[in-house]
């Protein structure tokens, strides 16, 4: 008899294919065509500006990505968060759960592929969107810098003032450090789904597990005030309570701050391939221990 | 009771090890901090202002979407006058975009500029408090750039802009301080080369106002003209030639008139132009003089000033 291995990404990938085809018949992209109609709105919206500044063209674009990547983070972070919470419940009330436990999968492998169907699907609809927004951008900030340029060589600037004019604008059109921007919010996405099955794994109702992850959410864009708060500026005064509250904090929350890059992808700003990897890192780092301490109360869970 | 084990268990995994990640979250974040790829937190008024959906949502590391939609509030109370509002409009948008310029340019022109005019030209109100409040908006719109400047002190635009403030006749001129600002925006290691010579022409223009400084005007100006064709511009020579009588140049070392001007035609034409600009406190030793001795060579009737 063949024995079962522990881990089997064999498996893990059917499990996975198996969620995200169940996530998407939840009709989850029809929130897509909320995103078409808001990236057309936002390209064909001009902001009232009250003065026109020297850089009103990269304003206009930052407008756009600023619109767009909120609604990638929103629904990253809700879609994490509420596709994962339904997951388990969901499975239960199919009685799908029995079928793959009476198996011999392993229940690491469950949680896994489930998972990974998750980020499957939050990857998709990203990079759907980031086409979008890529191809929206690229139009607008063309169009932008040729209105530029005419209007340099009507008031006859200078060519190293053209050539700044071209690089400032073109900087805030389609870049890499926007599409680090767009994995910064992949990454924290990860986390919060990875830290949504942990919640589900012990919790008794779906409102549960996501009102937990909300509140988590929120604390974790806290934990960098905590964390600095404990390591740099306790003072003497401060009373006992203060400081083991904000140790636990800094220790058992994510630091979601970290992955706050995405504002200055918007603003353009260059972001090094050597941060991004360092975030990618952490995030393994989170979604490995998440993932295993799920596991650990959903190995003997009983249905 | 078995959960709760649980719990207790999952808790004491989670602090071993956040421990073993704490320094590395450290780091990482204080290397973003220094590249300022994240922002230091939101100050405790601004969220109240913010709402709890907007603090939310800045919280979230969308700041920008959240000041975008806050500069839209600023325009309506800009088209309903509401100043107050405004300001505390753009105090908020500042609070959330720190880095960008537009954001403290243009809302320190709605107070420097906007509602300081308002105010002075609001029949409703007495002249004194008119005058109060015009003179509370210029200074607010100062401050406003100062703590721009503050946050980003290598930013040109900005102490361009307190320079020009400083140098607006129209508002409270004062040259020592327009210098100051002049200087410093030379100093910015942002400020494109293309834009260097007319600044520093503007830091002449300037400090040829502040009393005191005319020995360093002359210099500067003298080694304006010497360094380039283009900064031969009308107000620059006639600057100088106002200079070099205003310092009792001695005639060895004088640039003489045919070397600052074309010829005597222009030189009567510009001179006249500066003299017509004499309550802009640039200095004019000997300007009227020429002007009337090249009438009477020139001979040009129409050449002569208003006195």
């Amino acid at each position: 008899m063949r024995r079962n291995g522990f881990f089997s990404p064999a498996r893990i990938s059917v499990i996975a294919g198996h969620t995200f085809t169940q996530l998407v018949r939840m009709k989850v992209f029809y929130f897509l065509a909320v995103f078409v109609i808001l990236m057309l709105a936002a390209s064909f919206f001009d902001m009232p500006w009250s003065r026109v500044t020297e850089d009103s063209a990269e304003q206009e674009l930052i407008i756009l990505k600023s619109t767009a990547m909120g609604a990638m983070a929103m629904f990253s972070a809700l879609f994490a968060i509420a596709g994962t919470a339904l997951l388990i419940p969901k499975d239960l009330e199919d009685r799908t759960l029995y079928t793959i436990l009476s198996k011999p999968v392993p229940r690491l492998d469950y949680l896994l592929g489930k998972l990974a169907g998750v980020l499957v699907l939050i990857a998709v609809s990203l990079l759907l969107m980031d086409a979008l927004l890529t191809v929206v951008l690229h139009l607008r900030a063309e169009e932008l810098l040729a209105a530029e340029m005419e209007k340099g060589a009507k008031l006859g600037w200078p060519q190293q003032y053209l050539d700044i004019r071209r690089e400032s604008i073109s900087q805030q059109g389609v870049t890499w450090d926007l599409q680090a921007g767009i994995a910064a919010i992949f990454f924290k996405a990860t986390v919060m789904a990875s830290l949504a099955l942990l919640i589900s794994t012990f919790s008794s109702s779906t409102l549960f597990t996501i009102v937990i992850a909300v509140v988590i959410y929120f604390i974790g864009h806290f934990t960098a005030d905590a964390r600095n708060y404990w390591l740099y500026s306790q003072k003497d005064g401060v009373s006992g309570e203060l400081k083991i509250l904000t140790q636990g904090v800094a220790l058992i929350f994510p630091d979601f701050q970290l992955y706050n890059i995405i504002d200055a992808s918007i603003e353009g700003k260059k972001i090094g391939q050597g941060v991004l990897a360092r975030l990618a890192i952490l995030t393994l780092f989170y979604a490995g221990i998440y993932s295993v301490l799920a596991w650990f109360t959903f190995r003997k869970k009983e249905f | 009771m078995r959960i709760l084990f649980q719990i207790v268990v999952i808790i004491c995994i989670l602090l071993g090890f956040g421990a073993a990640k704490l320094r590395f979250e450290d780091r990482l974040s204080q290397d973003m901090v220094a590249q300022r790829l994240i922002q230091p937190p939101l100050k405790e008024g601004t969220s109240l202002r913010l709402g709890q959906t907007g603090a939310a949502v800045a919280l979230g590391g969308l700041r920008s979407l959240v000041a975008s939609i806050w500069n839209l509030r600023a325009f309506v109370h800009f088209e309903n006058l509401d100043w107050l509002k405004l300001e505390q409009s753009y105090e908020v948008i500042t609070t959330l975009q720190p880095q960008t310029t537009h954001y403290w340019d243009t809302g320190a022109w709605h107070l420097h500029t906007n509602a300081s005019v308002y105010y002075k030209e609001n029949k409703d109100l007495s002249p004194i408090r008119r005058s109060a409040m015009q003179l509370a908006y210029i200074r607010k719109g100062a401050a406003f750039l100062t703590e721009g400047v503050r946050q980003n002190p290598d930013d040109w635009r900005l102490h361009l802009a307190l320079a020009r403030l400083w140098n607006d006749r129209h508002k409270l001129p004062d040259p020592a301080r327009a210098l100051g600002h002049y200087e410093d925006t030379l100093a910015c290691k942002s400020l494109p080369d293309y834009r260097r010579s007319q600044l520093r022409r503007f830091a002449f223009y300037v400090m040829t106002q502040v009393q005191g400084r005319e020995p360093d005007a002359y210099a500067l100006g003298l080694a304006l003209f010497k360094e380039s064709p283009q900064n031969h511009t009308p107000n620059l020579v006639c600057c100088l030639f106002a200079l070099q009588n205003a310092l009792e140049v001695p005639e060895a070392e004088r640039l003489a008139d045919a070397q600052l001007f074309p010829n005597k035609k222009t030189q009567l034409l510009w001179l006249k132009n500066f003299w017509s600009r004499r309550n802009q406190d640039y200095p004019m030793d000997g300007v009227r003089r020429k002007i009337n001795e090249l009438e009477q060579e020139v001979g040009d009737p129409r050449a002569k000033p208003q006195n």
